[in-house]
């Protein structure tokens, strides 16, 4: 049993098709990487998966559970999470507010207590910054209460969308590094990025989309030596000025 | 009449139009909706009193509490959340039509004459402090309003329930996505303006006695005004901008010459017009974070 099981999903906008029938899965404890170019569609699934937006046509399955219909609260209480591109945090809300709001759908008091301080273990620049507003933290400091707040609710399967995106590299190494924790802890990782090679290095499988399409599906290393990850983000024409970088390094 | 006495009068009248302009501006900063419809939850509420009129006060007030909530949490259920994520305009011409339907309603059943009922009459009594002669619902308008402010702003900031608020307030879409019932919340917000409402309706009915189906419009475009003027969004500026404007109509009330006093209200509206030529963001602008990527 897939832990996410995502079957001939067709999302539309409009007159704009978003996603035509992609089926894609992540089994229990994988990490799988999610590239394509702006517009491919990606945040547009991660969204339908969380459910602040409505397929067209297609199944999304959770453990087996059919998703239709379920409220975006629900699906959260239900240990799905998603940590969305540009960060999103309450800006007028400090941090630990952020955190407590992220766990909204959770009753037990100590044990929330238990989990902030977790964070503030986790992210200790959070901790020095806990009574400020979030508007004022930097994009990095943002991106980490981004993912500490979606981790506030326990999630079984966490969707990360361009956690890199705006970071400088410095402080995309400190978000990976925290990736790579939770990848260690058993979680299930939905990653959507651009930078390719990023993700690759923390990810079990990988699929690529274009325009709504999977255009690929496989291992990261393989995808990787296949250069056609530069073709599908950059155009067969550049892909060839890009050139593909064989040194690529891959986690087994 | 010396000028303490005006102004306890001024803050009386000043803490009931900032207990409505505090219901307006917690709806509007939750869900973006100018709510018309809330001067029915006071015009209602009054209706509630005419009815209970034989019944002991505490047990009246409660059943306005319980109908006025109910009613409130009804209009967000049935009319509300149906358009809640249309255009504020929408929100703004639904909600007008709300009110406008309840208001004739009223009108079909119970004719459009004005009731007068004898609603606590003990506390317009007036009692004497200092050698001032103070009536004993000015002194509750002003202990109403500073509790009931108080109460709103450790809500707003300390609660569970007020952090939540202020996420569905800044970003409702990211709320549902960490969790947040944003529906429970929406009513909550509701609620609490509900008991704002009959609050106004309580302490209005004592003074007056007397109602129309029509008077809890009059009473919401004072509050609208008054938390543009205040700053529409934040709290403390609606709370302000109800305390001025009520405070301003009853100095003029009482310092304007008689042949001048129908004209009342070209006077204080002149002063709103100024105020926003002056500062167009309103007294309290919303603070908001700067933005960093």
């Amino acid at each position: 049993m897939n832990h996410l099981q995502i079957d001939n999903l067709t999302v539309v906008y409009g007159a704009v098709r978003a996603i035509a029938g992609i089926s894609i899965h992540v089994r229990q404890g994988e990490t799988v990487a999610l590239i394509g170019p702006n517009g491919a569609g990606k945040t547009s699934l991660l969204f339908t998966v969380a459910g602040v937006v409505a397929p067209r046509s297609g199944t999304i399955k959770v453990n087996d559970r059919d998703l239709a219909g379920m409220s975006a609260e629900a699906r959260v209480a239900n240990g799905i999470s998603v940590v969305p591109e540009n960060r999103e945090v309450f800006t007028k809300l400090n941090v630990h507010e952020n955190l407590l709001v992220g766990a909204s759908l959770r009753k037990d008091r100590a044990a929330i207590q238990a989990d902030t301080d977790r964070m503030y273990t986790l992210f200790p620049r959070l901790a020095e910054r806990r009574q400020h507003m979030a508007g004022f933290l930097s994009g990095g400091e943002q991106q980490m209460l981004a993912i500490a707040r979606a981790l506030m609710a326990h999630p079984k399967l966490l969707m990360l969308d361009e956690p890199s995106l705006g970071l400088a590299p410095v402080v995309t190494d400190k978000v990976y590094e925290a990736i790579g924790e939770l990848k260690k802890g058993g979680t299930s990782i939905l990653l959507v990025e651009q930078n390719s090679e990023r993700a690759f290095a923390v990810s079990d499988r990988a699929y690529l989309m274009q325009a709504g399409r999977l255009v690929a599906e496989g291992a990261p290393a393989q995808l990787a030596q296949d250069g056609i990850v530069e073709q599908t983000l950059f155009g067969r024409a550049a892909a060839r000025i890009v050139g593909t970088p064989n040194n690529i390094q891959v986690t087994p | 009449m010396n000028a303490l006495q005006m102004l306890i009068d001024a803050a009386s009248v000043g803490g009931l139009y900032a207990l409505t302009a505090l219901g307006l501006g917690l709806i509007f900063g939750v869900i973006g909706l100018v709510n018309f419809a809330y001067g029915e939850y006071i015009m209602v509420g009054a209706y509630v009193l005419l009815l209970t009129a034989g019944v002991h006060w505490p047990f009246a007030i409660l059943a306005v509490l319980i109908f006025v909530i109910l009613f409130a949490l009804a209009s967000d259920w049935l009319v509300f959340r149906q358009v809640r994520r249309a255009q504020p305009e929408t929100l703004m011409i639904v909600s007008f039509g709300l009110s406008f339907m309840i208001q004739h309603l009223y009108v079909v059943l119970f004719g459009s004459l004005t009731r007068t009922v004898n609603f606590l009459p003990e506390i317009n009594r007036s009692i004497e402090i200092g050698g001032l002669r103070v009536a004993g619902v000015s002194i509750l308008q002003i202990a109403a309003t500073i509790i009931l402010t108080t109460a709103l702003a450790l809500v707003i900031n300390y609660t569970k329930i007020g952090y939540q608020m202020r996420a569905v307030s800044e970003n409702p879409r990211m709320a549902r996505l960490v969790g947040v019932n944003s529906n429970r919340i929406v009513a909550a917000a509701f609620a609490i303006s509900a008991v704002l409402a009959v609050t106004v309706t309580v302490l209005f009915v004592a003074q007056t006695g007397s109602m129309t189906p029509f008077f809890g419009v009059s009473l919401t475009m004072i509050g609208f005004v008054a938390t543009v003027i205040g700053g529409l969004g934040s709290l403390p500026g609606c709370a302000l901008g109800g305390f001025l404007v009520g405070a301003l109509t009853t100095l003029l009330q009482m310092m304007l010459p008689s042949h001048l006093q129908p004209f009342r209200e070209a006077f204080v509206f002149a002063a709103v017009i100024i105020v926003l030529l002056v500062r167009p963001q309103g007294l309290i602008a919303v603070r908001s974070a700067w933005e960093r990527v």
